[in-house]
């Protein structure tokens, strides 16, 4: 295996669980169509390891791809189908995880996908624990624009997972 | 009433697929596949060109207008066609999915703008003048064909026009559906 092909490799196992999360979070569960979205991003991510130049850190470059090749998608099935994937959605195989709190994720899974492509990407950014300055970054949005805006999108998702 | 925290919670406990040797050795593989085919496309794509020009060379020789108009406005209107949709490919190749994602989805909005006037305009009009190419031909190969395969040529046509039509209407309603989702207000 060549020296980038290594690099690649740690890059790839390092990040697979956080790309395939978010891209989750954009297919509303789809596995199948989040798989292919996270194959996606690590091919853009390989096309593009020469031209990374360490001015972020690699993450947040890795989130940055991955936002962007879900905002790209084109492949989104119809309402009918999409419904049918949230009722099916398989969002925990821990025992410790409560029929309520899968039912609350179920939710949560509809109602990030009612946000708009870009507040869709924040939030769930957002939910992943990351800082608000790395969001910023990797969304190019000024740090306090980007506060506020996440804010607002929780105090609508928090209300519209309890149907209020 | 759980608050935010409590979803966020929700969130990263929830069962996600982890990286595996294979799907590491399947991605690999299928970056080698991407491009290989990146080289066998400008491979097809120079022996269509090699295939076109002989084919107008070899037609140039006869001396029916008709013949020349009907399959010029075919030939003329499919190649005005790809080389739009070869300028689309290159434009949207020169995005650049490592900016920032707004950056990024100004540059995509601008693309899928673009390709709405491809859709409404060019698309239509090279369809309309690819079925008239066509039937100007027809008195042609009437003439000079027996009639089975005049009529064969005929139906193959009108599947063909069909199925092509079909084709290109999904690809513009998906493409216009992303459109609209890029320019949803927040």
């Amino acid at each position: 295996m060549s020296s980038k092909e290594n690099t690649y490799k740690k890059i790839y196992q390092q990040n697979y669980p956080k790309v395939i999360r978010l891209c989750l979070g954009y297919t509303v569960g789809n596995d199948a169509l989040a798989k292919d979205l996270a194959q996606e991003t690590f091919i853009k991510v390989w096309q593009n390891l020469d031209g990374f130049r360490n001015e972020s850190e690699l993450s947040t470059w890795i989130y940055r791809i991955c936002v962007n090749t879900c905002l790209a998608e084109i492949r989104r099935e119809r309402k009918k189908d999409k419904n049918l994937q949230i009722d099916n959605l398989q969002v925990s195989a821990s025992n410790d995880f409560s029929a309520e709190k899968e039912d609350m994720l179920v939710q949560l899974y509809k109602c990030i996908d009612k946000l708009s492509s870009i507040n869709k990407a924040i939030i769930l950014l957002e939910l992943e624990g990351l800082p608000q300055l790395e969001i910023s970054d990797i969304m190019g949005i000024k740090h306090e624009a980007i506060r506020t805006r996440i804010h607002r999108i929780k105090q609508q998702l928090t209300k519209c997972v309890h149907n209020e | 009433m759980n608050n935010f925290e409590d979803l966020q919670n929700n969130w990263q406990n929830q069962t996600t697929v982890s990286a595996t040797e294979d799907g590491f050795k399947a991605l690999l593989k299928g970056v080698k596949s991407i491009e290989q085919k990146q080289r066998t496309g400008n491979i097809v794509q120079t022996i269509t060109i090699i295939i076109l020009v002989a084919f107008l060379i070899y037609v140039s020789g006869y001396k029916s207008e008709t013949f020349m108009l009907g399959i010029g406005l075919m030939i003329g209107s499919l190649v005005v066609r790809i080389a739009i949709e070869m300028y689309s490919l290159k434009k949207l190749r020169s995005i650049s999915f490592s900016n920032e994602s707004n950056t990024f989805q100004n540059d995509l909005t601008s693309y899928y703008s673009f390709r709405k006037y491809t859709h409404y305009l060019i698309t239509p009009l090279a369809l309309v003048i690819y079925t008239v190419g066509f039937i100007i031909l027809l008195p042609l190969f009437k003439a000079s064909l027996s009639h089975g395969f005049y009529l064969y040529i005929l139906c193959s046509s009108v599947v063909f026009l069909v199925v092509f039509s079909i084709f290109i209407y999904k690809q513009i309603r998906k493409e216009l559906s992303k459109l609209k989702e890029l320019q949803m207000k927040d």
